[in-house]
Formats: structure tokens, C-alpha cells, sequence
């Protein structure tokens, strides 16, 4: 047996930037978990998840926080979720898994997604060029989701607060995605 | 020089004096002012060369209409070409030549062909020029391309940055006029989220060029105060420099917003912004455009479009010439007159082609009715006209006006087509607008100022309360009424002389009735016959009188010849702009296996496959060719063991109770029998029963499997399993996301595999054959706990295994396999050696699967599982794809082994010519196998199946190849497949 040691690397290398009116990080402690809800399985879902993790079931376009805070539900498509868990200890999926038992399919998507965290005034601008998505608060709250496209990556947009969110893209493609809310960024100076 | 022709008055700022250069010549402007007004006060009227005959011309107009005063701005690699002298606003610094001359503007070379005009006319291209034949690709056409034109390109790559948008409104209000303006207050007033957009860097529109009052303050004053208004609301946005220049389905609207070309340097901001902006609703206030009458020698530097006239005068504080007269076929004419006067510039004559109007006082000046201009003279700039009568006025600008054209465009860009109005001599919107739009002011063919701002109240209003906003009433608006009485006059006959309709493009009257008699008769083919509104300005000035003059030659009304197609851009966009962000390395996104960076140190030579970049090979140390490295790769991975990075295969997650149902559906092979712990591969046929896809699904739980697929087609799998999941059976439990990205997947190949491989994963996992056979498949931890998912599967013939860790700890899992692999000698090996390994084994790819073949054709026919049903089963059995002598996948080796052969090349049989009837399939892969010392290929031939041992030819015309290849069995290494189930 070979020293059992494999580093986890962070898909761009924990990057933080502050920019002019914005602030621009790679959420690196985020476990992402897939959860579905079997037919007709919804009332047994929600309330396991309740119970478990203090989540709500989300509308579509949206999310919810649990109270906690530790964690936020988000609406994927008809009877999908992901939940997002900041700084889990240990595989999420396994722990949901466990938690949920035959309430939900679960599946582990953490490494499938980079996490962009996007905070400050000039959030809403910079996400204009690239997000087809309406992300003026008073049609995106604090707490929506919309699955899109940016520069040709699909991604998902969460509001987290007032001026902040969560910028979700596929990992493979993680520079690129960077790349293009920095240029946001930049070009709305 | 000095600004001799600027008067008093005027928006520009006259402390701000503004240094610019015009084909080298230094001159000054004020801040407010476009190049062409300051042109215009420092007196130059000729700015450029006409597109055909090089014949000089001056400003035109004073907006984006303007066919003649193209320009280049700046220079060197910033050089921008047939920007429009009147839309370029002035700047410090700004340098300006003029376009299309050979020697000087004033002395132009290429001016001769004005001599030979009677021989350019429409359509002489069809008609000319054909003997010798040879000689017009090589002299004719060239001559002529080089002798017409416009500006020219730097061929340098652009330096600005361009940018583009999303922008989401209420209610669009396109065109910031007083309509514009009037509908953005009300709208804005009611809470309704408004956005702005004006071409123009003052807002206003022709509030800024007249002398209008609204409300007892000045027109100007009016728009300013507007404007103040409307910037203190949030839920207004303004976008001045912003042309909407197109109108598309479900109120999305494009929109170009030129961020610095009014500066002397970008200063690493974007220069212009290409947005797409998405209403609810908009309202088009975009306007009119004036057009010119024609008449013999109109042309000339120095006649203009009347109310352009007054724009220079009222908005810029320029007279565009000291002895003005003004030709006209309507009321509007006279304002510029009128106009004039009041600011003391000479007014010659005013000559109306109406006999009876009510003219209004124009003291000083010799008022003439039902009069026309027959002829004009000047060389470089207009000196004198000639009346229908016969005398002559000296008179260096003539001020035309034959009518209004309300701006439609972007009410017609949905195949709308507009209406004739008799009453102003013009089109209008009519027959079916955009969706969500209404038009107002003069864009909708109300002319008077006060209907302007009472239509563009009305829409808002309208608009607003739709959405579910309030509006309030709104005061009452004292605004001018002013007269639009007009009798259409199109053009001055019976005079000689060309009498010009389409200035960009040097269409004459002559020409559209040359058309006309040659049978071109319809408006779409007169466009194309004689050019008339194909130049850059879309024939903004000419396409109405165009068509109206068309109609007097076919005998119509202008009503009944009616309008060419309008289509996007209202303006001509920038191909930078359209581009945006997407050039060099950012034209497209680009993913990274986890290991890339590993790959990097390590000095792997690349490939793009798709958006992906993967190793190709690894070259080492005094390897000088690629095929030694890949030899290397292909021979070490066979004696001992190799490691290939695999993650961009395509991964599904399929989640349900009724997924094996689901996955009987979509593969052509049977899956509900698959164990938990098992693979299969299978195979994926389109509705036509074409083969698409193929791939392997592993079942790790009783309600979990992992479908992988191709690399190129993850997404087209991934997209079919969502449709038919959602819209063919939504009645199976059965549910889908990608894992492709999250799995760092790694080829471990050879006879050494196993053994590597115990080092790796947890001691308790009993790899042996026994345990853990070929199409085996397990959940593990490697290294000590790290999840990990374990495939015995091989697309190398060997005994391998294909191993998967969470994508972030690829680069570390890289290392650590060949670290621990050091002991057997482990390679990293690309994917051109995978590609060798799988043409040996005959394991088919893309090349294979390349739309055209099927199960049948693969060698699998009996894999289409005829127990049940699937997508493309029923297709797959039509008698054409079943044919006896349909091809089949073989292998095919050079008789003469030392003999190499080509993908591509098609078989013949010995001594056949090289022709279709001839062709009996076709080379899909080759590969030089270094296991076997010669060059192999894979490809399919007709009943190949039953032809081993035959020998034919592997003819390749493209490359002039001609190889005798024996056919054998597509399966060159381990036939029995003993390695990889070993």
C-alpha cells in the first residue's frame, strides 16, 4: 500500500481578488449534493429534510437557507435539488445519503462545479455582460436561482445577500469561467 | 483657419475649442460639435469620393442617414473606416481622412470614370466585359474593384476591447426625441423600469435642431429639463451613443452603445457595448428622415438636405454656405428659410414646385413657385443653379426638401411591411408590428410636435398600465403645431444630366429606368439590379424616391410597388462588436482534464477535441518525431502497464427504480438484466436507426447506475436522455445530471494494471480475476480513503481498469499512479497512442461512427435487440440498411507491408477505374502499429465480412495513393481477447 496521501486541489487555486467595488473568490469549502425526489415521494422528502437539515423545499428559481445557515437548498429542475453545504466535514453525499435514506436518490456533485462567490456594488453590472438572466434585485431576490448560460458554460446564479452571489460553472472549464467575470468586472470600471 | 462659417447660437461649447486634423490640414472645433459641423466651419465642403464614378461630394445630412461624408478616423491599426462624417462626434486630437482617391480629394485619378459613365450604367457588369472570357476574373473584375470602393481596412488586429450585455426593461423607448422623452417620463413616472436608448450623444433629437417651443421654453431647454427629470428616477435608464439596431421575436432588441468613441483613447474600457435588450414592452419614437428631390447635377458639394441645413444652423451654430437657397416640395422647406433668416444668413431664393402654397415671410429672398432646378455647376462645390426657366442664381448651398420618411425600420424587421399615407407623401408602420410595440412622433408619420408628445404619452401610458403600473394624469403640453402640408415630387424630368437617387452608391434616375425596361420591375429587383439602397447607409436617403420613381416607370402608385424587406442593422455594426470578447484564446471556453497541469510538467504535446485539450503524447528526451514517442507509449503500455487520462468521457448519473427500463429504451441492446457490479457497453442508434453513440453503463446499486459515453457527444447523450425522460416516458422513475466534470478518470492498461493497481486502491478490495472480472465494476477508496470508482474495462486490449476519483484530486491522483507505478515501469501515454491501441484491437470511434453506419455495418447487428423496443429500432430495419452487400467493419493490412495507409482512401478491386460505380467502401482509420511492425487500418467495405484474405486496392486520389490491402479481421491484436479478460 502506497503513503496514504492524495491532496485535494481547489480548481483555481483558491483564488481571491478584490476589484473596484466588487470582490471576487472561489468558494473552496463547498460540498455540493444532487438530491431527487422518487414518485410521488415529495411529502416524505420534505419532511425528512426538514427534520434532518432544517431545509425547506424551494420553489422553482429558488433556494432556501437552513436556519443554521450551514446549508441551502436549490431548485434544480421538476423533483431535483442541490443542497450546498459550506464546509462539510467529511463527504456530504454519504451523510445525506444516510440521513435521507429511500426518501431521495442522492449523488455527490461537489467536484463537478467550480464555486464563484461575487460580492459588492458592481456585482449586478458585471453579471449584465455575461448573464442573459435578469439580475435586478426586484426581479431576482436575495435567495433565486437561475440556471443559464455565460459566455458559453452553462452555470447557476444564486442570490445570497443584497449585492452578493454565488456563481456556479462546470469545473472543467473553471479558468475560463473566471475569465469571464473578470473581464466583467474590469470592463464595467 | 478659422471657423469663418460658424455663427452665433447654437448647443456647442465655444470655451472648449477642440484641435483636429482633416487629411492632414489642422482645424478646430468646439465640444458639442460632429466632424462634419466642424468641417463644415472651417469651410470644407468636400469631404470624399463617390463609391463608382469618384465624383466629389460634400455633407449631405447632419444624422445617420448621410450617404456621402465617409470618413477614416484615426489611423494605423485604431483606423476605422466609412464612419459618417455626421455622427462622429468631435474630440481633441481626432484625425479624419478622407476615402476612396487616388492623388489628392481634389484632383482624384480615378475621376475619369465619371467620362465613362455611359458606359457604367446599372447592371453593366451583366452586360460588358465578356470577351475575352479568361479576362474577367483576371483584369475586369479586379479593375473595377479596385477602381470602386470605400475605405480600407488597417489588416491589423483591432486594439480596443469590445464587451456585450444582457439589459431587461418594462417598457424600451427607442429614440430620446420629444415622443422619446415624452414617453420616457410617463412610463418612468408610473414606476415601470425604462430604458432610453438615443443614437445621439445629445439627447433630444430634432428638439436640438429647430426652434420649436414647448410650454413657452425653447424645444432644448425642454429636452434638458426632461432629462433632469428622468435621471433622478432609478427606474430610468438613459443611454445616449446607443443605436437600437434591430428588432427581434418576444421584444428582444439589439442595441449598439459606442462607450469611447468620443474619446481620443479607449483607456481599457470597453470602446462599444453590443446589447441585447429584452422588453416587455417598447414604443418607437425613432423618427423621420428627410429625402432629396432629384434633379440633374444634385450632386454637388454643397447641396443638402434642407432641415440638415437648420440642424447646422440652430444645433452647431454653422452656416453651411453664404448664399443659401432652398428647393423643396413641402411646407418643411420653407421653416429652413425661415430659419436662416432669423439668424441673419443670406437666403437667396426659395423655389417650391407646388403653385399654390402659403409661403410665410423670407425677407431678402426670391421666392419662386411651381419652379425646378434643371442643372447645377461647380466643380469641387456648388456655385450656381439653374432654373426650369432658364436663368441661373449663384448660390453655394441649395437647401432641398422633398419630404419626410418616417423611420420604420425597426417596426418592419418582423417581415412587417409598411403602409403608404397620402396626406405626407410617406410610409408608415402599418400591417403587423412587433409584438409589445407601439410607435410614436414622427416615426409613426405624426409630424407636428404637439402630436409627437401626445402619441408618446399616449403609448407610455398604455404600456405602463398594461404592466400593472398607474399613471397619473399629465399636464397639459402647449407645443407648435407647425405645417406639413407637402405635394410629392420626386424628381425634375426633361432636363439633361444624371440626376443621382442613391449618392452612396451612384444609382441615377437613368438607371431605374433602365431597370425598369429591362424587366426589373419588382422593388426587391431593382435593389439588386442597380444597387439603389445596398451601401452602407441601407439607402436611409434613396430607397423611397427609388421606389417612387420605379412606380412612375411601371405605371403604379408608390402605394401598390410598396417597400423592399427591411432587415437588421437599422446602422451598420462594427464586426469588432459583434465579436465582443470571443477572439484569440477567448474565442471559446476551454476545459482542463484535473490533471492537466500534470500533464504540462511533464511536457505533453495537446490536442483540442472539442472544447477539451488533452494529451496527445508525451514526447521524451531525444525522441525527434511524434510517432516515436506515441510507438513508445503504445509498446510499453503492451509489456508492462500505461496510464491515460480518460475524464473527458462523458459521464451520466442515472438515478430510479426504472432506469434499467429507461436505459432497454435508449440503447439497442438489452440493460434490465445488468447486475449490480456489472458493466455492459452499448449502443445508441438515432431515430433512424443510424448508429450515434457508444459507451458502457455500470451499475453500482440497485438504483444508481453511471452511464459513460464518447467525449465529443457527453452533451448530445445527455440532451437525448433529458428528452426522452421528460417528453417520452415522464412516467419512469428515472432521473439524470452530469458527472462528467466531477470525476478525474484514469486509463490503467497493460499486464502490470492489476498489480499497479493493488497499490492503490484499499487493501480489503480484492482485484483478482475471480473477484473482480473483466466488466466489473466497484465503489472503493485509493489512497488510504479517498472515494473512488473502480471500471474493468479496456479500449486497449489489455488487461486494464479504469479508475475515478473526485475531479479536485486529480492532479495529486496523477502523480501518485505514477509514483507507485515506478516500480513497473508505468508510461503516461495520449491519445494518439489510445487511438493505435484501439485501431489494433478494432475497437471502432468516431471515424466509425460518423453518421452514416449501422449496427449492421459495425460488425453488431445482432446487438439491435429484437425482444424490445428502442429508439431507432424499427427505423434500423429498412430493407436499404439490410442489404446483402451492405459494408462491413474490417481490418485491413498492405500487402507490401512497408506500405503506408491513408484514412480516407476508398477500394477497388484490382485493375477498376477510379470511379464511383466502382467504390466499394471506404478507409475510416489507420495507424502504424508499432506491436505489429506495419501500418493497419480500419474501414468498411462491401460484404466485408465474407472477403478475408481477398486482396483490393486503397485508392486515395486526394493524396495520390494507390495501396493493394489485404482484407482481414478488424480484430489485429488478441482476437480472442485472452489479455483483457485475463
Amino acid at each position: 500500500m502506497a503513503d496514504p496521501v492524495l491532496t485535494p486541489e481547489p480548481f483555481l487555486g483558491g483564488y481571491a481578488k478584490k476589484f473596484k467595488n466588487a470582490v471576487l473568490s472561489e468558494a473552496t469549502g463547498l460540498s455540493i449534493v444532487f438530491v431527487a425526489e422518487p414518485p410521488d415521494g415529495r411529502e416524505e422528502l420534505e419532511l425528512a429534510l426538514f427534520e434532518k437539515f432544517g431545509l425547506n423545499l424551494p420553489r422553482p428559481g429558488s433556494s432556501n437557507l437552513s436556519a443554521n445557515r450551514v446549508a441551502r437548498i436549490v431548485w434544480l429542475a421538476i423533483g431535483q435539488y442541490l443542497i450546498l453545504f459550506e464546509d462539510c466535514k467529511g463527504p456530504a453525499a454519504h451523510r445525506v445519503s444516510a440521513e435521507l435514506q429511500d426518501t431521495a436518490y442522492v449523488g455527490d456533485q461537489s467536484d463537478n462545479w467550480v464555486a464563484l462567490r461575487l460580492s459588492g456594488a458592481a456585482a449586478e453590472a458585471a453579471l449584465e455582460r455575461i448573464c442573459p438572466v435578469d439580475v435586478a434585485k426586484c426581479a431576482f431576490p436575495v435567495g433565486g436561482v437561475a440556471r443559464t448560460a455565460m459566455e458559453h458554460l452553462g452555470a447557476i446564479a444564486i442570490r445570497e445577500s443584497n449585492d452578493g452571489f454565488l456563481l456556479l460553472s462546470s469545473s472543467s472549464s473553471a479558468r475560463s469561467f473566471l475569465h469571464a467575470v473578470q473581464t466583467s468586472l474590469n470592463n464595467v470600471h | 483657419m478659422t471657423q469663418r462659417f460658424r455663427i452665433g447660437g447654437g448647443l456647442v461649447d465655444r470655451s472648449k475649442t477642440l484641435r483636429f486634423k482633416f487629411n492632414g490640414m489642422s482645424l478646430e472645433g468646439h465640444t458639442g460639435d460632429t466632424l462634419a459641423s466642424a468641417l463644415l466651419a472651417n469651410g470644407r465642403r468636400l469631404v470624399g469620393r463617390s463609391f463608382k464614378y469618384h465624383r466629389p461630394r460634400g455633407i449631405f445630412s447632419a444624422g445617420p442617414e448621410e450617404p456621402n461624408a465617409l470618413v477614416t478616423l484615426r489611423s494605423g491599426s485604431s483606423a476605422e473606416p466609412n464612419t459618417r462624417a455626421t455622427t462622429a462626434e468631435l474630440f481633441d486630437g481626432l484625425a479624419a481622412s478622407s476615402q476612396n482617391h487616388r492623388l489628392s480629394l481634389n484632383f482624384d485619378l480615378m475621376a475619369v470614370g465619371d467620362f465613362l459613365s455611359p458606359f457604367l450604367s446599372a447592371g453593366f457588369y451583366y452586360k460588358t466585359f465578356m470577351w475575352p472570357k479568361s479576362f474577367w476574373e483576371k483584369v475586369y473584375e479586379p479593375a473595377i474593384r479596385a477602381s470602386a470602393g470605400l475605405g480600407a481596412l488597417s489588416g491589423e488586429p483591432d486594439p480596443d476591447i469590445y464587451d456585450k450585455g444582457f439589459i431587461h426593461c418594462d417598457i424600451l423607448v427607442v429614440g430620446a426625441g420629444a415622443a422619446g422623452l415624452a414617453a420616457a417620463l410617463t412610463a418612468g413616472k408610473s414606476g415601470a423600469s425604462v430604458v432610453l436608448a438615443d443614437e445621439d450623444f445629445q439627447i433630444g433629437g430634432r428638439l436640438n435642431a429647430e426652434t420649436h417651443t414647448i410650454n413657452g421654453k425653447s424645444g432644448t431647454a425642454w429636452a434638458r429639463d426632461a432629462v433632469g427629470e428622468l435621471e433622478a428616477m432609478e427606474n430610468v435608464r438613459i443611454m445616449p451613443r446607443t443605436t437600437v439596431y434591430g428588432s427581434f421575436d418576444h421584444g428582444v432588441f439589439g442595441a449598439i452603445e459606442r462607450c469611447t468613441d468620443h474619446l481620443p483613447s479607449s483607456n481599457g474600457r470597453p470602446r462599444q457595448i453590443l446589447w441585447r435588450i429584452y422588453s416587455k414592452r417598447s414604443v418607437l419614437c425613432s423618427g423621420a428622415t428627410e429625402r432629396p428631390i432629384a434633379f440633374p447635377g444634385n450632386d454637388r458639394p454643397g447641396i443638402m438636405l434642407a432641415a440638415s441645413v437648420r440642424t447646422y444652423a440652430n444645433r452647431y451654430g454653422v452656416i453651411p454656405g453664404k448664399r443659401v437657397t432652398v428647393f423643396t416640395c413641402c411646407d418643411d422647406g420653407w421653416r429652413t428659410a425661415s430659419d436662416l433668416i432669423d439668424k441673419g444668413v443670406r437666403v437667396t431664393a426659395v423655389l417650391d414646385t407646388r403653385d399654390n402654397v402659403n409661403f410665410p415671410q423670407v425677407p431678402g429672398a426670391r421666392v419662386e413657385l411651381a419652379e425646378r432646378v434643371v442643372a447645377t455647376r461647380g466643380r469641387t462645390g456648388l456655385a450656381g443653379i439653374k432654373l426650369q426657366r432658364g436663368d441661373w442664381i449663384e448660390t453655394d448651398c441649395l437647401a432641398v426638401s422633398g419630404g419626410w420618411n418616417p423611420n420604420v425600420h425597426l417596426s418592419c424587421h418582423q417581415r412587417g411591411r409598411p403602409r403608404w399615407r397620402d396626406d405626407i407623401a410617406a410610409f408608415v408602420p402599418g400591417g403587423s408590428i412587433p409584438e409589445g410595440m407601439k410607435i410614436a412622433g414622427a416615426a409613426s408619420g405624426a409630424l407636428t410636435l404637439s402630436d409627437a408628445i401626445g402619441q408618446g404619452r399616449s403609448a407610455a401610458a398604455e404600456f405602463a398600465s398594461d404592466l400593472g403600473y398607474r399613471t397619473e394624469a399629465e399636464s397639459k403640453i402647449n407645443a407648435s403645431d407647425e405645417k406639413t402640408g407637402i405635394s410629392a415630387f420626386w424628381s425634375v424630368s426633361g432636363a439633361p444630366g444624371r440626376a443621382w437617387v442613391d449618392f452612396q452608391n451612384d444609382v441615377t434616375v437613368k438607371d431605374i429606368a433602365v431597370a425598369a425596361r429591362e424587366g426589373y420591375r419588382s422593388s426587391e429587383m431593382l435593389k439588386r439590379y442597380t444597387t439603389a439602397g445596398m451601401a452602407t447607409d441601407q439607402g436611409k436617403t434613396a430607397n423611397v424616391l427609388a421606389l417612387a420613381l420605379l412606380a412612375e416607370q411601371t405605371g403604379k402608385s408608390v402605394a401598390e410597388e410598396g417597400t423592399t424587406i427591411y432587415r437588421p442593422p437599422y446602422t451598420a455594426i462594427p464586426i469588432g462588436a459583434l465579436a465582443g470578447r470571443s477572439r484569440d484564446k477567448d474565442f471559446r471556453p476551454i476545459r482542463y482534464t484535473p490533471s492537466h497541469r500534470w500533464a504540462e510538467s511533464q511536457g505533453a504535446v495537446f490536442v483540442e477535441t472539442g472544447n477539451w485539450l488533452r494529451a496527445q503524447w508525451y514526447p521524451r528526451r531525444g525522441e525527434a518525431h511524434w510517432r516515436q514517442s506515441v510507438d513508445r507509449e503504445v509498446s510499453e503500455t503492451r509489456r508492462s502497464v500505461g496510464i491515460c487520462d480518460v475524464s473527458t468521457l462523458g459521464k451520466i448519473e442515472i438515478f430510479g427504480r426504472d432506469v434499467g427500463e429507461f436505459l432497454d429504451r435508449v440503447y439497442a441492446n438489452t440493460f434490465n438484466t445488468l447486475a449490480v457490479g456489472k458493466i455492459r457497453y452499448g449502443l445508441m442508434l438515432r431515430e433512424d436507426g443510424i448508429v450515434y453513440d457508444d459507451g458502457t453503463t455500470a451499475r453500482l446499486g440497485k438504483r444508481h447506475f453511471v452511464m459513460t459515453t464518447t467525449t465529443a457527444n457527453a452533451a448530445l447523450v445527455y440532451r437525448n436522455l433529458e428528452f426522452a425522460r421528460q417528453c417520452l416516458w415522464p412516467d419512469l422513475d428515472v432521473h439524470l445530471i452530469s458527472a462528467t466534470d466531477g470525476w478525474a478518470q484514469y486509463s490503467v492498461a497493460g499486464p502490470n494494471s492489476r498489480d499497479l493497481l493493488r497499490k492503490v486502491v484499499e487493501p480489503s478490495f480484492d482485484l483478482s480475476k475471480e473477484n473482480f472480472p473483466f466488466m466489473a465494476c466497484a465503489e472503493t477508496t485509493v489512497f488510504g480513503g479517498v472515494p473512488s470508482r473502480l471500471f474493468r474495462i479496456s479500449f486497449s486490449g489489455e488487461l486494464a481498469y479504469e479508475i475515478a476519483v473526485p475531479a479536485k484530486y486529480g492532479r495529486s491522483m496523477m502523480e501518485r499512479l505514477m509514483s507507485v507505478g515506478e516500480e513497473f515501469e508505468a508510461t503516461p501515454y495520449g491519445t494518439e497512442a489510445l487511438g493505435v491501441m484501439r485501431v489494433e484491437k478494432g475497437h471502432f470511434a468516431g471515424n466509425e461512427l460518423d453518421g452514416r453506419t449501422t449496427a449492421l455495418n459495425l460488425g453488431l447487428g445482432r446487438m439491435v435487440s429484437k425482444k424490445k423496443d428502442c429508439i431507432g429500432n424499427v427505423l434500423s430495419e429498412r430493407p436499404e440498411l439490410n442489404r446483402s452487400d451492405a459494408v462491413k467493419l474490417s481490418g485491413f493490412k498492405p500487402v507490401n507491408r512497408s506500405g503506408m495507409l491513408t484514412a480516407g482512401a476508398h477500394f477497388l478491386s484490382p485493375g477498376q477505374d477510379e470511379t464511383m460505380g466502382n467504390d466499394q467502401g471506404w478507409m475510416s482509420s489507420v495507424a502504424y502499429s508499432p506491436t505489429l511492425g506495419h501500418s493497419i487500418g480500419l474501414g468498411f467495405i462491401a460484404r466485408g465480412d465474407e472477403r478475408r484474405g481477398e486482396t483490393v486496392r486503397a485508392v486515395d486520389l486526394v493524396r495520390g495513393k494507390d495501396v493493394d490491402v489485404e482484407i482481414v479481421s478488424p480484430h489485429f491484436y488478441d482476437p480472442e481477447g485472452v489479455r483483457q479478460r485475463g
